[in-house]
């Protein structure tokens, strides 16, 4: 069955892979699994951690919304898994995992839903580098928060 | 008079300094005479617009300025996303086996 949703920590590919092993049937081909990381260097500046804020339950429908709206022809299964919080470089943020037919499927089907994530879901991303903190808004657009932040505090 | 929660997400948060509250609006009250109250109470909101495009949720899809507001209704004001992005990635096959909507402000 299709999944999308936040999570706090990691998951177990193994299990995961299993899993669609099992419920996929004769007919899979191949499983494409996609991990993202958090970068430790950004434009050559040290990247100390990454924020993100998601907005609950809305977040985690639509990457379920997602995962459902892409079963088409050929494809068996999708799951796809965003961490939130603090994550530090290194650590692992997004998983994609797709169970297709074939590989062809299976990659592009990968990359499309990855597509997706980077830019429906309200997913939100705060980068603490070395030289200042920015969000991240869209592909990679940034803004000092120097900028935004006002005198006074959050409350 | 229907009673309304706010979210601020993200950068967002930064220009009203807060990140939610409440506001109780006339009945008939719209998105837009939402907007407009937020607008007033932190003039700040009126640079976001010149950052990035500001989208809007109403219980959690995506809102049009004359959505009428209901009591309970849970209202989110939100910079464009940024999910997955920034990210080393590692890719392994196995075989065989808010619309948007400019907030206007």
């Amino acid at each position: 069955m299709p999944e999308g949703r936040v999570i706090e920590g990691e998951v177990d590919i193994n299990r995961i892979v299993e899993d669609l092993s099992e419920k996929a049937g004769e007919g899979m081909g191949a499983i494409v699994v996609f991990i993202g990381f958090v970068k430790g260097s950004v434009d050559g500046k040290r990247v100390e951690r990454l924020d993100y804020e998601v907005y609950e339950p809305y977040t985690s429908q639509h990457l379920q919304r997602i995962a459902e709206e892409e079963m088409d022809e050929g494809v068996m299964d999708i799951r796809i898994y965003h961490r939130h919080g603090n994550l530090r470089p290194g650590e692992k943020t997004l998983y994609i995992i797709v169970a297709a037919r074939g590989r062809k499927i299976a990659f592009e089907k990968a990359r499309r839903v990855l597509e997706r994530v980077k830019h429906e879901p309200p997913i939100f991303k705060l980068e603490h580098r070395e030289d200042g903190d920015y969000w991240v808004f869209g592909d990679g657009m940034r803004l000092s928060r120097e900028e935004t932040l006002p005198e006074k505090r959050l409350e | 008079m229907p009673r309304v929660s706010v979210r601020y997400l993200a950068a967002v948060a930064d220009y009203t300094g807060r990140k939610e509250e409440e506001f109780e609006l006339p009945d008939g009250a719209t998105v837009k005479d939402l907007l407009d109250v937020i607008r007033e109470k932190y003039p700040r909101v009126a640079e976001i617009e010149k950052r990035f495009p500001l989208l809007i949720l109403r219980n959690g899809v995506n809102a049009k300025l004359g959505d009428r507001l209901g009591d309970g209704d849970r209202i989110a004001l939100l910079p464009p996303v940024s999910g997955g992005g920034c990210l080393n990635s590692l890719l392994i096959i196995m075989c065989g086996g808010a619309r948007c909507l400019r907030g206007g402000l």
